[in-house]
C-alpha cells in the first residue's frame, strides 16, 4: 500500500488523475452518454502514457463519469444510465424544490465516503483472492466465466430469453478471427483486416456511442434545465446527520454487491433504495425529493464501482462492460489482467488502487466549486452534441488501429444494436459474451483436452463444481418473478 | 417497423427474435465449412456451430413468447399488472451445457417484461421511460452515412475532409439543423477535432490524403 500511495502520489499520475477525472466529468455530464461510452469514447486518448498512467486516467475517467452521470440525473432527470435512474428519483425532485445544491453535495460527500471504504475493502481482499485464483485451472474459469456471463442476465432487467441470446451473440462475435489452436480464420470473408477479431473498443463504441444517438433522434428533446444556478452547497448539521445512516447503509450494501459479475453497481443502487425506503420512517417522502434516497444509492452506487475492480484484479474477469472495455486496455499494454498482476506488476496493482481514493478526493474537491460549469455543458444543445459523439467515435477508433475497417463496423453494428435496443434486448450482455467469449473458448478446449474429452471435469473438480451450480441459482433467480417484481415495484409506486 | 408504438411490444419480440433465428443459422451454417473436430479435440468450427444452434433455439423461444403475446392481447383482456405467475424459462442446461436440442421446443408462457406498460430499461434509458417515437430511419441512415464516410474518406483526402464530412453529414441528422447550420457545426468541430487528436495527442493522422499528393 505504501508502494502504491508513493506511485499515486507522483505528480504525474496525479496529474493524469485529475485530468481523467476532468474528462470523465466532462463527457459524463452530458446527457446521454452513460460511463460505458464515456469511458470507450475516452479511451484512445490514454494510449500514449505508459501503463500505470493509462489505467489511472481511465480509472478516474470511470469515476467521473459515473460522478458526472449523477450530477445529469439531478439536474436535468436525464440519467445516462440505469444505476443513476435511481438517483434521479429524487434528486430531481430535490432540485425541482430548489434544493440541486443539496442533492449534489450529498451525492458527492456520500460518493467520496463509499469510494474511501471500498478502495480499503479492494486493497485487503484482492491479494488474498487473487492467491486463491492461482490455483484455478481451465475447468474453473470455464465455470467462472459461465457464472459471470449467467450473472449478468440475473442482474439485468428485461426479458431473461432475450439477454440469453445477447450474450450467445456476443459469444459468437468473439469467434471471428483466427482460431486460438489452429490459426484458421473464421467468419472473415477473406477480410484480411478482420483476422485479429473485432475490436472491442469499436464493438462498445457501436452499441453504446451510435445506437444510443439513434435512440435518442427518436423523439424530440424538450428537458429544461431546472436550475441555473446551484446554490446550497454547504450542508448543515441537520443534513449531515439525516444522510450518514444512508450513507453507511449504502456503502455496505454497494460494496458487497459491487463484486458480483454482471452488473452489480445498479443492482446496489437499486437495493440501497429500496432499503432505504423501507426503513424510513417517512416512506411517502420518497419519489417526492427524500435526501436519503439520493444518499444511500449514490454511495452503494460508487461504493459498487469500486468493488468493481476486485474480480477483474484477481481474476481477469470484467464485471461489467467498463471493466471489460479496462481488460482492453491492460491487453494494450500488454499486461493480462488476472491473479499475477499483484505479483509482477505491484507498482500498477497497488498505485491504481491508491489512485482511487485520489481520484474521489479529487472529484470532492474540484467538482463542487466547478458544478458551474457542468451546468454550461449541460447547456450544449444536442445538435450540436451528437455530431461530435460521432466524429469522436470515429476518430478514435481509427487511430486504434489505423483501419477503416473498425470505422465501416461502427456504422453497420450501432444501426443492428439500435434496432436489438429498441426489441428490448439489452446491449451489455452481448458487450460481456464479447469479452468473455475467447475465455470461454480457450478454456473449455483446454479442460477437455487435459482431462481427455471427458465432459466430467467441469462437475467433479469442486471449485468448478460451486461455481456451476452457482450459476444455475442465478439463472434460477432471474426466472424467479420475485426478484423481478421488487425492482419493478420501486418504480411503480412513485 | 414505421408503426405507432402501442402494439409494439409482442412485435419487438417476433422481429428480435427472428434476427436471432437468422444470425443463429448463419453462424452454425458457415462454422460447418471449418473443421469441426470432436469433444476431446474440438476444431475451430465446433463452439460455432453449437451456440449457433443455441441462438437459433433461443430466437424461436423468443418467436414464441411474442405470439403468445399477441394471442393475449387480442383476447382482449389487457391485464398487463396481472400476476403473470407461471413464467416458464428455458432450463439451466440451455446455457450451462450447450445443446442444440435443449429448449427450443417448450412455447414459453409469458414474459412479464415484454407488455405494452413497461418497456424495456436499457441501461441509458432515462426514467420515466419517454414515449418511443418512429424509427428515425433517414437520421440513422445519414449518422451510418457519416461514419461510412470518414472510414472510405481518412486516407484518400485526409483527416480535415473526413472530419469535415463526417460532421457535416452528422449534423444534418439532427432536428431543426438545416446545411448552413450543419456546415457551421462541422467548422467548429473539425477545428477542435483537429486541436485535440492531431495537435493535442500527436495521433498520426494526415492533414491531407494521398489524394492530394
Amino acid at each position: 500500500m505504501a508502494l502504491g500511495l508513493q506511485t499515486a502520489l507522483q505528480w504525474e499520475n496525479v496529474l493524469v488523475c485529475l485530468i481523467g477525472v476532468t474528462l470523465g466529468t466532462a463527457v459524463g455530464v452530458l446527457p446521454g452518454i452513460g460511463s460505458t461510452a464515456t469511458v470507450a469514447l475516452l479511451l484512445p486518448i490514454t494510449f500514449n502514457f505508459d501503463a500505470v498512467a493509462s489505467l489511472i486516467m481511465l480509472a478516474g475517467i470511470y469515476y467521473g463519469a459515473q460522478y458526472g452521470g449523477s450530477t445529469t440525473a439531478i439536474l436535468l432527470n436525464l440519467p445516462g444510465e440505469s444505476s443513476a435512474a435511481v438517483t434521479a428519483l429524487d434528486g430531481h425532485q430535490l432540485a425541482r424544490q430548489g434544493h440541486a445544491g443539496l442533492a449534489l453535495a450529498t451525492a458527492a460527500l456520500g460518493s467520496f465516503f463509499a469510494g474511501t471504504v471500498a478502495t480499503v475493502i479492494l486493497a485487503l481482499f484482492a491479494p488474498p483472492l487473487a492467491e486463491a485464483a492461482l490455483a484455478f485451472g481451465p475447468a474453473e474459469y470455464f465455470s467462472l466465466v459461465v457464472l459471470g456471463l449467467i450473472a449478468s442476465i440475473a442482474l439485468a432487467s428485461g426479458s431473461t430469453t432475450k439477454a440469453l441470446a445477447m450474450i450467445v451473440v456476443g459469444l459468437l462475435l468473439g469467434t471471428v478471427g483466427q482460431d486460438l489452436y489452429t490459426g484458421q480464420p473464421r467468419f472473415t470473408f477473406g477480410v484480411r483486416e478482420l483476422y485479429g477479431g473485432l475490436d472491442f473498443v469499436t464493438l462498445a463504441v457501436a452499441m453504446f456511442g451510435l445506437a444510443e444517438i439513434i435512440r435518442n433522434l427518436e423523439h424530440r428533446h424538450s428537458e429544461s434545465l431546472v436550475t441555473r444556478h446551484v446554490k446550497g452547497l454547504w450542508l448543515t448539521r441537520a443534513d449531515l446527520r439525516r444522510i450518514v445512516p444512508p450513507v453507511l447503509r449504502g456503502t455496505t450494501l454497494g460494496s458487497l454487491l459491487g463484486v458480483l459479475p454482471g452488473g452489480g453497481h445498479v443492482l446496489a443502487s437499486f437495493t440501497s433504495y429500496s432499503l432505504e425506503k423501507r426503513v424510513s420512517r417517512r416512506p411517502e417522502t420518497f419519489g417526492r425529493g427524500a435526501i436519503e434516497g439520493v444518499a444511500a444509492p449514490e454511495s452503494a452506487n460508487n461504493a459498487a464501482a469500486q468493488t468493481s475492480f476486485i474480480p477483474l484484479l484477481t481474476l481477469g474477469l470484467p464485471a461489467h462492460p467498463v471493466m471489460a472495455l479496462l481488460v482492453g486496455a491492460f491487453i494494450i499494454q500488454g499486461i493480462t489482467p488476472g491473479p499475477n498482476v499483484i505479483e509482477d506488476e505491484p507498482e500498477l496493482f497497488w498505485g491504481l488502487i491508491a489512485s482511487m481514493w485520489v481520484g474521489n478526493l479529487l472529484l470532492v474537491v474540484l467538482n463542487l466549486p466547478l458544478i458551474g460549469v457542468w451546468v454550461r455543458m449541460l447547456r450544449v444543445p444536442y445538435q450540436v452534441l451528437f455530431p461530435a459523439i460521432v466524429v469522436f467515435a470515429a476518430i478514435g477508433c481509427y487511430s486504434l488501429g489505423l483501419n477503416a475497417w473498425d470505422v465501416y463496423l461502427i456504422a453497420g453494428l450501432g444501426v443492428i444494436a439500435y434496432l436489438l435496443v429498441r426489441w428490448g434486448c439489452e446491449p451489455a450482455p452481448l458487450l460481456l459474451g464479447f469479452v468473455l467469449g475467447p475465455l470461454l473458448e480457450e478454456n473449455l478446449r483446454r479442460a477437455l483436452i487435459i482431462s481427455r474429452g471427458d465432459p466430467s471435469v467441469f462437475v467433479t473438480r469442486p471449485i468448478s463444481l460451486v461455481l456451476l451450480l452457482l450459476a444455475a441459482a442465478a439463472l434460477l433467480v432471474s426466472v424467479l418473478p420475485l426478484v423481478r417484481r421488487g425492482r419493478e415495484q420501486i418504480f411503480v409506486e412513485d | 417497423m414505421n408503426g405507432p408504438a402501442a402494439p409494439g411490444a409482442h412485435r419487438d419480440s417476433l422481429l428480435a427474435g427472428g434476427v436471432f433465428v437468422v444470425v443463429g443459422i448463419a453462424f452454425a451454417v458457415a462454422a460447418t465449412r471449418y473443421e469441426l473436430g470432436s469433444a476431446l479435440r474440438m476444431g475451430p468450427g465446433y463452439l460455432p456451430l453449437v451456440l449457433g444452434a443455441v441462438l437459433t433455439g433461443l430466437g424461436l423461444i423468443i418467436v414464441a413468447q411474442g405470439l403468445a403475446a399477441r394471442v393475449r392481447a387480442s383476447s382482449g383482456s389487457d391485464s398487463n399488472r396481472g400476476p403473470t405467475g407461471g413464467t416458464v424459462r428455458p432450463g439451466p442446461e440451455a446455457a450451462a451445457v450447450p445443446d442444440p436440442e435443449s429448449g427450443t421446443g417448450t412455447a414459453e408462457a409469458s414474459d412479464p417484461e415484454s407488455p405494452v406498460a413497461t418497456a424495456p430499461r436499457t441501461e441509458t434509458a432515462p426514467h420515466p421511460e419517454p414515449e418511443r417515437g418512429r424509427v428515425p430511419w433517414a437520421r440513422a441512415g445519414l449518422l451510418a452515412a457519416a461514419v461510412l464516410v470518414f472510414g472510405l474518406t481518412v486516407e484518400g483526402a485526409g483527416v480535415v475532409a473526413a472530419l469535415f464530412l463526417t460532421t457535416f453529414l452528422a449534423g444534418l441528422a439532427g432536428r431543426g439543423t438545416g446545411p448552413v447550420r450543419a456546415a457551421l457545426i462541422a467548422v467548429a468541430l473539425t477545428v477542435l477535432c483537429v486541436l485535440v487528436f492531431v495537435v493535442g495527442l500527436q495521433l498520426r493522422l494526415p492533414l491531407l490524403g494521398t489524394w492530394f499528393r
